[in-house]
């Protein structure tokens, strides 16, 4: 499961909004869109077109399935509901793990670094 | 904008319009706005671009009754199914009723310039269909010589064409009780009674104010030089060549008087030989035409 989930790492920042959003619920295209505004703080906002680009992908490749039940209860019947997988799921974390590694990673150089420029 | 917008995603690949578009317009519709348009732009951009093959070889999918199968890459929803069903079944029904019941097949004869059923009437029982060389009969049309002569006769002898109303070379019964109203409409000059030449004989083209050139009984050139004799002997000759003039012109002076107009119903019936009321072709026609047409037919 880690070595399948290790194959899609790094995620694009997109693509990490997109199961960042998902992780908490099941949400339909726009409320991704909120979520990852949210996230962001409003720095990146994700355009329809960017979001259901990835979202293709995601789908094709199984970190995220569609709840066709959803689409019959919601107020719009347009819109359907997305879920992140147990594979996505697993991705995600390990992306965050990467991440974690990699923000260490950047603290401890900085650290080390700050005496020598000073 | 919403028009644009959609017209934007329209040029969409196909599977991306048909898995998104609908979510991606109630997007726009909840948060409409300039920005979007940009957005969709990049969109079209990126997915004819970048992702032009992206599941362009459909995949094989069956529907949920196992019943079809699509080459789209996706599952048709289920109503759009049974509503596909339903109408492949009213189709199908109108075709199988239209087959059995209402239309008339047509038929067409290749390489006619007039293709009509009956064209060629092959007799089907002489088709014999283990024998290659096997000869087809061809029935050949059966032709009425009455009704080639009486189409000439009826247009030659203006008495005839004048009592025939409903032009079926047929003098019907009715058609003789109005003998009278009919013939006066003949007599051009108003004296009452109608001559040869309103009875339709002709010496030329323009001889007579109403002939037509059809009945010469003068020489193919018109010539008009006949002695008051002569002349009176083609008015003989011309009111005895039809049994119906000469039935007509009971005192036999080359004319139909007012009140031969008038006995004209009754010297009409005289010529009903097979007592039907009407006068049939055969019954009105020259004796030498009926021998003719009789031994033809041999």
């Amino acid at each position: 499961m880690k070595e399948q989930a290790t194959e899609f790492l790094p995620l694009n920042p997109a693509t990490l909004h997109i199961l960042l959003a998902l992780a908490g619920e099941d949400l339909h295209g726009y409320a991704i869109m909120q979520h990852v505004a949210e996230q962001s703080e409003g720095r990146y906002k994700l355009g329809p077109g960017t979001l259901y680009d990835n979202l293709q992908r995601l789908l094709d490749q199984g970190l995220v399935k569609e709840r066709a039940k959803e689409r019959e209860r919601s107020a719009d019947p347009r819109r359907r509901y997305y879920r992140l997988t147990a594979v996505g799921r697993g991705v995600l974390t390990a992306e965050v793990a990467r991440l974690e590694t990699v923000i260490r990673e950047a603290k401890l150089h900085l650290q080390t670094a700050r005496p020598g420029r000073a | 904008m919403r028009v644009l917008y959609a017209f934007l995603l329209r040029l969409h690949p196909r599977h991306f319009r048909e898995r998104f578009a609908e979510e991606m317009m109630a997007i726009f519709d909840e948060a409409g706005s300039f920005q979007l348009l940009g957005d969709i732009l990049v969109s079209l951009i990126r997915q004819r671009a970048f992702r032009p093959n992206q599941q362009s070889a459909p995949a094989r999918m069956a529907s949920p009754s196992g019943m079809f199968q699509t080459l789209d890459t996706y599952t048709p929803r289920r109503s759009a199914l049974i509503q596909g069903a339903a109408l492949s079944a009213i189709f199908f029904g109108a075709l199988v009723f239209a087959a059995t019941n209402g239309a008339r097949p047509i038929k067409f004869l290749i390489g006619s310039p007039d293709p009509r059923p009956g064209l060629l009437n092959l007799t089907r029982s002489s088709i014999e269909p283990a024998v290659p060389d096997a000869t087809v009969r061809v029935p050949t049309p059966a032709v009425d010589p009455w009704r080639g002569f009486a189409s000439k006769y009826f247009r030659i002898i203006y008495v005839l064409g004048a009592l025939d109303a409903n032009h079926d070379y047929v003098i019907s019964a009715e058609e003789i009780a109005a003998a009278p109203v009919a013939l006066r409409q003949l007599d051009l000059d108003g004296d009452g009674k109608l001559s040869a030449e309103e009875a339709g004989m002709c010496l030329g083209a323009g001889s007579f104010p109403g002939c037509r050139g059809e009945n010469t009984v003068g020489d193919e050139h018109g010539r008009m030089e006949w002695s008051p004799d002569q002349m009176e002997r083609f008015r003989a000759v011309f009111m005895g060549s039809s049994p119906v003039l000469a039935a007509l012109d009971t005192d036999h002076n080359s004319e139909i008087s007012a009140s031969e107009i008038r006995n004209a119903p009754a010297a009409l019936r005289r010529l009903d030989l097979n007592g039907d009321g009407k006068l049939l072709p055969v019954e009105i026609a020259p004796d030498s035409v009926v021998r003719e047409i009789l031994l033809r037919g041999r």
